[in-house]
């Protein structure tokens, strides 16, 4: 760990800052998220209000605390499965090729015709709105990019000598996979993902705030930043605050995405 | 050296790494004279590709002259602006490079290629171009030049493709040819044919050549001097024919004694153990010390001064081979 | 012939076909293929080391290949050890694979660049049970003190090795599971002269102290005179001559292996060559030429060599595909 980048040190940092903020913030809380209280509607930051009230006279400050939570979870949910599903579909394809591997590009080419945040959109205009409804969105056009980058990866690493050796050494196709190609090829996908993450948070906060994501009262950095919609420009601190909160979870998770980078694939340059 | 083309005196290149300079190659002086073909032979990292881009200035990022001169016809290039240099490169200094592929560019067709460094450098107006373009081309040995020209470069084959960086680089009838290993990419008797094609070149048009290569063989068919290079220096400068005879440094016999020359049985090889030193980490003093059969205790503290051969050129080393070894 | 050969390659045919576009395929026109092997066929003796030797696009690597069995022939046999090696059941396969083995030219992507040295050794052995389990450490520190490696390398990364180093960690690993034939192809052309010295010298250790046998897949004719007793010459596809390393090359059969020998830039300056060498460049391996395929560059060719050449036997055990091979060795 000492010797890791100055990048990857902060942006492990600040995720297990984030964390310990969503598991143990709200328990520090007196403030309930969701409970109205209308005497105090649209205060501006104070002591009592760190954050200032909503138009409800919610504390943005609980709402945004709690949020964290919520938004953490939807880079969770969006992620780790389409990582899981793409990598494997890539790996396999990229791998043996053939039938698999062709039908899977051309799902592929169709899953990115559209570009991303319509697609998702789309999907979940049918399914109806909802998180879960938005995973599954997520994952059916998602898992395009993991599986691309990895099946192109594969293709290179497939034909260097050290996977003909393995051959050559009498090694089975699952060994071969497992110690000298996936170790290879998914540094690649995990440095995609730690980024991903915080196109995940964006997507959950835009399909929060068009509505078709987590749906109000809850607290979501997107539906908080909605809330403040429409008062703007009298009471700009209720959609600042949560927006403040994305750029600085993106921040994080970038920094995270470029020491992985940094750590896994030197060749790429300091 | 008086009538020199071409001077170098105490060159020396680092790379930068870090706010530290990486010594690549160390107080490196040699003159080439009008219509000569020097060469400069080493192994990889040797410095040998470093020093001749220096004399165009053709280096990569974060690498940089540290030291010493470099003068082509009175013209001192090592500090020159790129304003300075622009008329000398390909006017006056040629270079050809080791990948003809990635030497070319792709999306242009090789005819155009010639073309573009005659009209830079304003030779032949307009319609002139081309006439002087087919016969640069022919000049190259290039089989039906129109057909040729008309074509891009991944069409050709590699001996074509060489045919045709040597045509670009004698375009504009260049007084020193730079060739960068110019025959490593190619086959056996294609390297044949561009050799042969550049001794004959050099002959008639009066050119001088400096060839680097790995390869004593090249060198030993090609040039008429030679330098041999290790670890950033040059150890020894000779006639050709006195480093095959009597070569003075060991580093020059172990290079030779590392060619394959018959089977095993009747001439085995006896290498020296050991690499060349990482550029960073290059002990003090003679940097072959430690692989060296002859060192002694000075040898690692104090780099030699040079010696001077008798018939020309000399060596850097203070336990030379006797004369009439090898 | 006093032994039964250990590989025997008989007859062999590769063609690989290219991409033909959709439209040329509707138009009916022919499939086209790059000619690899066209009947080709030699022997290697036991602790025999034969050299194949040919320039780029002549199919030595494909050949190579086939020994190894990762690539099948379109047609011909390979016999090991007098088995077919196409007709092996999975156990006759991992069998083959224990005697047959190969070292890479490229020794930076030959390892695995997440495997220490001493794991990418191990593996094998372990796997095939080359010795009892608890014995596997001393066995990699023992091939890696052969190949003049100290066993501290066994710690190491490939990243933290020298060019040289890793074609010696090659070597062992290929040595691990202690076979009979040794596939180098172009094993030491990325090496420099010195350290290609080097291991030339311990390829040649090597195959006198384990008697292996070794198919030296080269370009470099120098190298290929150095290390093998016999020597197989490729143009094109086809093997045009084949015989004990030192006839061949002092008197060659074959006018492509004397222009070979020809065009070698010879470390020797009072020897510069005034002959003309040979001109125009292998016609390309997808149309080759019928009959002789060397005859569009042959000085001496005749009407008679746009027929097939017959393999000419001569004496000392060689042979050589050229209707006037008998005339050369004269």
């Amino acid at each position: 760990m000492r010797n890791w980048p100055r990048n990857l040190k902060l942006g492990v940092g600040l995720l297990i800052a984030w964390i310990l903020l969503a598991v143990f913030g709200p328990m520090l809380l007196t403030g309930d998220p969701t409970t109205m209280d209308l005497m105090h509607s649209l205060h501006p930051p104070s002591l009592a209000f760190p954050f200032g009230t909503d138009n409800l006279g919610r504390g943005v400050f609980t709402r945004v605390v709690y949020g964290t939570r919520l938004d953490l979870q939807i880079g969770l949910f969006c992620v780790v499965p389409v990582f899981i599903i793409g990598t494997t579909i890539g790996i396999i394809g990229g791998y043996f090729g053939g039938f698999f591997d062709g039908l899977s590009m051309r799902l592929a080419d169709v899953a990115v015709a559209f570009p991303f945040l319509v697609a998702v959109i789309a999907i979940v205009a049918v399914l109806g709105p909802g998180l879960t409804n938005m995973y599954i969105a997520v994952a059916v056009v998602n898992w395009v990019s993991y599986a691309r980058i990895t099946r192109s990866e594969i293709l290179v690493v497939k034909q260097m000598d050290y996977v003909q050796a393995a051959n050559i050494l009498g090694f089975g196709n699952t060994r071969i996979l497992a110690r000298h190609v996936l170790p290879n090829v998914i540094t690649q996908s995990l440095i995609y993902a730690s980024s991903d993450v915080i196109l995940a948070v964006f997507t959950g906060s835009s399909l929060g705030f068009l509505g078709l994501g987590a749906q109000p009262p809850a607290a979501e950095w997107g539906l908080i930043i909605a809330d403040g919609y429409s008062f703007v420009s009298q009471a700009p601190w209720i959609s600042a605050f949560p927006g403040l909160a994305i750029v600085a979870l993106a921040v994080s998770f970038s920094l995270l995405g470029d020491g992985l980078a940094d750590v896994l694939r030197p060749e790429l340059g300091r | 050296m008086s009538g020199a083309l071409l001077q170098v005196q105490g060159l020396g290149i680092g790379l930068t790494r870090r706010g530290a300079t990486v010594p690549l190659v160390e107080d490196v002086s040699f003159a080439v004279r009008q219509g000569e073909a020097y060469g400069i032979v080493g192994e990889s990292g040797c410095g040998k590709s470093t020093t001749i881009r220096a004399v165009i200035r053709l280096l990569a990022a974060r690498v940089r002259i540290t030291a010493g001169t470099v003068a082509f016809e009175g013209n001192q290039l090592a500090q020159a602006s790129e304003a300075t240099l622009r008329p000398i490169r390909g006017a006056g200094i040629g270079m050809v490079f080791q990948d003809p592929l990635t030497a070319l560019n792709p999306v242009i067709t090789v005819g155009q290629q010639v073309a573009e460094g005659l009209r830079t450098h304003g030779k032949g107006g307009r319609d002139g171009g081309r006439e002087r373009t087919q016969e640069v081309m022919r000049l190259v040995g290039l089989p039906d030049p129109q057909r040729i020209a008309a074509a891009y470069p991944h069409e050709l084959s590699g001996g074509q493709r060489q045919r045709t960086a040597i045509a670009i680089a004698l375009a504009c009838s260049p007084r020193l040819l730079l060739a960068d290993e110019p025959t490593t990419a190619l086959d056996v008797t294609i390297q044949a044919q561009i050799l042969r094609l550049l001794s004959d070149l050099r002959k008639r048009l009066g050119m001088a050549l400096i060839l680097v290569t790995h390869d004593l063989g090249v060198v030993a068919q090609t040039c008429d001097r030679v330098a041999v290079m290790y670890a950033g220096r040059i150890v020894e400068e000779a006639p050709i024919a006195r480093i095959f005879k009597a070569p003075a440094h060991p580093y020059t016999v172990a290079l030779l004694d590392s060619i394959p020359r018959g089977s095993r049985a009747a001439h085995p090889l006896h290498p020296i153990a050991g690499m060349p030193p990482d550029p960073a980490q290059k002990p003090p003093g003679c940097p072959f010390a430690p692989r060296c059969p002859r060192r002694s205790t000075v040898c690692e503290t104090t780099f030699p001064s040079w010696t001077r051969h008798s018939g020309g050129g000399g060596f850097a080393c203070y336990h030379p081979m006797e004369a009439g070894h090898g | 012939m006093a032994e039964t050969p250990l590989l025997s390659v008989q007859a062999l045919y590769k063609y690989f076909p290219l991409r033909r576009p959709l439209m040329a395929a509707l138009a009916g026109q022919a499939q086209r293929r790059v000619q690899a092997a066209h009947n080709v066929g030699f022997t290697i003796a036991p602790r025999e080391s034969f050299g194949l030797v040919g320039e780029s696009g002549c199919g030595k690597t494909t050949l190579g290949r086939m020994v190894l069995g990762l690539l099948p022939p379109d047609d011909g046999v390979i016999l090991f050890d007098g088995q077919d090696i196409a007709r092996l059941d999975a156990a006759g396969k991992r069998a083959l694979r224990r005697q047959v083995q190969m070292v890479f030219q490229d020794p930076y992507s030959s390892l695995n660049p997440r495997m220490r040295i001493g794991a990418a050794i191990a593996e094998p052995i372990r796997l095939h049970g080359v010795v009892p389990s608890g014995e596997v450490a001393e066995e990699v520190a023992r091939l890696l003190q052969r190949v003049g490696l100290p066993a501290s390398a066994g710690a190491r990364y490939p990243s933290e090795l020298s060019g040289g180093q890793r074609q010696r960690v090659g070597i062992a690993r290929a040595l691990s599971l202690r076979p009979r034939l040794l596939v180098a192809d172009e094993a030491v052309s990325g090496l420099d002269v010195s350290v290609r010295a080097q291991v030339l010298n311990l390829l040649a250790d090597l195959r006198r102290d384990l008697g292996l046998a070794l198919m030296f897949i080269s370009h470099d004719l120098g190298v290929i005179e150095y290390l093998c007793e016999t020597v197989g010459v490729m143009y094109l596809g086809t093997m045009v001559e084949n015989g004990p390393t030192a006839a061949v090359f002092a008197h060659p059969a074959h006018p492509y292996t004397r222009a070979l020998l020809a065009a070698v830039p010879r470390a020797d300056p009072s020897a510069v060559s005034s002959e003309a060498p040979l001109a125009g460049e292998p016609p390309s391996a997808v149309d080759p030429p019928s009959g002789c395929p060397f005859r569009t560059r042959c000085p001496e060719a005749r009407s008679i060599c746009e027929t097939p050449p017959p393999r000419v036997t001569l004496p000392g055990r060689r042979w050589a595909a050229c209707h006037f091979a008998a005339d050369h060795v004269q």
